[in-house]
């Protein structure tokens, strides 16, 4: 952190940030150069978007032709002066998470276990995010975090904050982690007299399911966010693609180090290589004392952090999940025993984002589809605005908190 | 003829910067799709399937 609480990461956000000015000027600079040859009809458009190009084409063909690839090159060139100017803005505007983190009730090598509070006898939640972005997606801020409203409506939350690993980390598998959640577990369950709601967030989920299904009896329900669960599910190829692409790479990175932030975040850009220019250039005109700026910049600040990931774990996600799908043809196996959701014997909540970018929606109702005793809820959002969102709290907190009652 | 042509002074000036703005329009319009169109390039990538594991 700087002096002003500003991430010292910001500075080099979006990260990797010549990843992001590159797409953004290939992405202008190309449709600048194409012109002719769109206009010409030589250039392949999608066939979804065959009459728009026609009707497009058709103006284009009436507009006079050396005026016209002056006003496509310099609205080209203005885009992506749009672009630096609206990461110039993020990166000098004084937001900043405020919040401070709740309490350590445990402290496993790098991992620390936050404990929220809760009256006596609430029900405990176990709350355990990804490893690739900071736990606190979950905590973002006042009105912002879903571990507090849960205080509020009466349980004890808990977050697993998985934190930067270190030397103790430095060979962790998928496992490893797995067997530290599980420990939090059993503490959550000592210090409270009873067991707990499991909550998995993204691949948080995938952390938490063999957990709850090698100790049922510390575990009352178990919810998965959009959990991926087939990786190789409709609407998924070019994410395939992106991770063998980068499960390639890491032999060329040095070896028995851990995997750095910035490749991960290349996984992560590559989705939608054209996101990242769309939304700084809407946030070079959005009001920067609005509550929108406010919350774009915490949402950047986070999506952003992050720690690197151990070379194996980086390994097992992109080659054993995304590349061979393991867990979806139901061949993963943890500490040597395959992970089968069809056993899991607790009710189960998995949430559905229909506008998930990182894990389609196919992917994650396959977890929903073998689970026995699941209610599923489906969002109209994206995959961070369904937990941390202005929608969040209608659209997953609400239905969530129902779904808990049910388990008291 | 004074009171004539005062009429058309301001009308010429605006007749100008609209065929401009059109052109600026129809480029954003045309470097618009251009981006949705990567994009739906990229989201409809399909792969030829893995070769079959030996767990299938």
């Amino acid at each position: 952190m700087t002096k002003a609480g500003v991430p010292a990461h910001r500075a080099i956000s979006p990260r990797p940030f010549a990843f992001h000015l590159a797409a953004c000027q290939s992405t202008w600079l190309s449709g600048a150069a194409a012109l002719p040859a769109f206009v010409q009809g030589l250039a392949p458009t999608h066939p979804a978007l065959a009459a728009e190009a026609a009707a497009l084409r058709q103006d284009l063909c009436a507009a006079e032709g050396v005026k016209l690839a002056e006003a496509v090159m310099s609205t080209a060139l203005a885009r992506v002066g749009a672009f630096l100017d609206g990461v110039k803005r993020y990166q000098a505007h004084p937001a900043h998470r405020r919040l401070q983190d709740a309490p350590a009730a445990l402290e496993l090598g790098s991992a620390i276990l936050r404990d929220f509070g809760g009256p006596a006898g609430a029900l405990p939640v176990l709350a355990a995010p990804s490893l690739v972005n900071p736990a606190h997606i979950l905590d973002l801020e006042r009105g912002m975090s879903l571990m507090r409203y849960l205080k509020q409506r009466g349980f004890h939350p808990y977050l697993m904050d998985w934190g930067e690993p270190g030397a103790a980390e430095a060979d962790f598998s998928v496992d490893d982690y797995i067997a530290r959640l599980e420990t939090a577990l059993a503490h959550v369950a000592a210090q409270t007299g009873q067991p707990a709601a499991l909550l998995g967030y993204c691949m948080g989920g995938n952390l938490a399911l063999p957990v709850a299904l090698r100790r049922p009896e510390l575990v009352r329900g178990a919810a998965f966010l959009a959990t991926p669960w087939d990786f190789h599910a409709e609407g998924i190829a070019y994410r395939r693609a992106v991770a063998a692409a980068l499960g390639g790479s890491l032999a060329l990175l040095p070896p028995n180090e851990p995997v750095p932030v910035d490749v991960l975040q290349i996984f992560f850009a590559s989705l939608d290589p054209t996101l990242t220019d769309r939304k700084f250039r809407r946030f070079a005109v959005l009001d920067p004392d609005s509550p929108s700026a406010r919350a774009f910049v915490l949402m950047e600040d986070w999506a952003n952090g992050g720690a690197p990931l151990p070379r194996r774990v980086a390994d097992q996600c992109l080659n054993q999940w995304y590349a061979e799908n393991a867990p979806g043809r139901g061949v993963w196996r943890v500490a040597g025993e395959v992970i089968d959701p069809r056993r899991l014997s607790c009710p189960a909540f998995v949430a559905v984002p229909r506008a998930d970018r990182i894990v389609p929606p196919a992917s994650a109702l396959a977890l929903a589809e073998a689970l026995p005793n699941v209610h599923i809820h489906r969002t109209a959002t994206g995959h961070v605005a369904m937990v941390a969102g202005g929608g969040a709290r209608q659209g997953l907190w609400q239905p969530l908190v129902a779904w808990l009652f049910t388990l008291c | 003829m004074a009171r004539k042509s005062a009429p058309s002074a301001p009308q010429q000036p605006e007749a100008a910067p609209s065929a401009a703005t059109a052109l600026t329009l129809l480029a954003a319009r045309y470097l618009d799709f251009w981006q949705r169109n990567l994009l739906a390039w990229s989201n409809d990538i399909s792969l030829p399937p893995l070769e079959k594991s030996k767990d299938d």
